[in-house]
């Protein structure tokens, strides 16, 4: 069975104050002006490298783990740490990407390229906050825009893998919801209400959302006070859909623990992901209370 | 011609936003539109709604979305319809109906009475 909880990371779930800190320090990447890309300084701490408000990669110079740690710790069987020095030194002799060398020397795929990535700057990121360097002492634009943008990560994407190593198990399982769920033109993202937390904790975001941390949280705490609301009215209520505009619609759905919100940009998106959601809560057996809805259509 | 007749299932109510009351129906008051349009101003966020507004901003600048103008509660066997009043920001109407004919349905059904309610 598998364990709720991925050793190896600090996790942001139930630690208020780190969860407060590195949101304070991945808002200083969303405010650089738009299409901003460099470097973002923590003075003697640590570096983010930026490309239009996503992070590419994070350095925080007291980590004592580099992505050939990861990358030889993530590879089944491990991978010889000589032979992955000894192509990073190539590499740098040459002036290619390390990246794509790994990937066309069979070292890593795509997918654990990413992951070593993602947990490579997430670990520097909490460092970062943990050493309280929420200040940026400076940033340096490059003129180039250099990064694989299958390599970089938003804000949320950030935040949700922080929290998820904490909760494995609905992080996948919303991942996987999320998945099969959204539909064209709708962002979306899964949180949990933690007891007793002022905040919701972003666990999964679905591919291709580009909302930022800020907006997700906005919307989660919107999502969590209207469910509060609506469950005055009806406790077993379970989707709610907000209009904004002639286009713009929110919606908020839960199943058991996890919650789950979406931006939908277009009336037909909305539409679509309002009956998937029904039909699918007329089957499920994880909605609030009772068997669901006695049909569904839009 | 029209039919200015209420499906049998739906209930609606004009509601005054700022003391979430009932100020006329079509259909049945029960507790459950009374408890809609009690809570119609939070749903709406009437009273708070600039803490959102800055986020629906930011995420339709073409529209200036900037407020909630209707929200729909599904719960496992009701459809709940809160909507701005179009040229009163005090008023709102709400409607309730069983989800038992589909959701599409049930939708257009609610609606169409929101919109009936809103001209009376």
């Amino acid at each position: 069975m598998k364990a709720d909880f991925m050793p190896g990371i600090t996790s942001v779930y139930s630690d208020g104050l780190l969860l407060a800190s590195t949101l304070t320090l991945l808002q200083h990447v969303e405010a650089l002006p738009h299409g901003a890309t460099g470097v973002l300084a923590f003075g003697d701490q640590g570096v983010i490298l930026v490309e239009k408000k996503r992070v590419c990669w994070a350095v925080a110079f007291e980590m004592k783990q580099r992505l050939t740690d990861i990358l030889c710790e993530q590879s089944e069987p491990p991978l010889l740490r000589a032979a992955v020095e000894e192509l990073y030194r190539s590499c740098k002799r040459e002036g290619t990407s390390m990246g794509e060398a790994l990937m066309t020397s069979g070292f890593a795929s795509e997918a654990s390229l990413r992951a070593a990535l993602l947990r490579h700057t997430c670990e520097a990121i909490i460092r970062l906050a943990q050493g309280n360097a929420l200040t940026p002492t400076g940033f340096t634009r490059h003129e180039k825009e250099g990064y694989a943008p299958r390599f970089v990560f938003t804000t949320t994407e950030l935040l949700a893998s922080l929290s998820g190593r904490r909760r494995v198990l609905p992080a996948e399982q919303a991942r996987t919801h999320l998945a099969s769920t959204l539909v064209p033109d709708v962002s979306g993202f899964a949180f949990l209400r933690e007891v007793g937390g002022r905040q919701p904790v972003i666990i999964a975001v679905a591919e291709g959302t580009e909302l930022g941390v800020v907006t997700a949280m906005d919307i989660a705490r919107w999502s969590t006070g209207a469910f509060d609301v609506a469950s005055f009215v009806d406790p077993t209520a379970h989707v709610i859909c907000a209009s904004c505009s002639e286009r713009l619609t929110l919606l908020a759905w839960r199943r058991a623990e996890i919650h789950y919100a979406a931006v939908c940009r277009t009336r037909a998106g909305s539409a679509l992901l309002l009956s998937h959601l029904v039909q699918r809560s007329a089957t499920s057996a994880d909605m609030p209370r009772g068997s669901g809805p006695s049909g569904a259509a839009a | 011609m029209s039919d200015t007749r209420e499906p049998d299932d739906v209930s609606c109510a004009l509601v005054c936003l700022r003391r979430g009351a009932v100020l006329s129906s079509h259909g049945p008051i029960d507790g459950r539109l009374e408890g809609l349009a009690a809570a119609a101003s939070e749903l709406l966020l009437a009273e708070q709604g600039s803490e959102l507004a800055p986020v629906l901003a930011s995420l339709d600048s073409q529209e200036q979305a900037g407020a909630l103008q209707e929200v729909v509660v599904i719960s496992e066997r009701h459809v709940h319809v809160v909507q701005r009043g179009h040229t009163q920001p005090d008023i709102a109407v709400v409607a309730v109906a069983e989800l038992g004919r589909g959701l599409g349905l049930t939708l257009s059904n609610l609606r169409a009475s929101l919109a009936r309610e809103s001209r009376r």
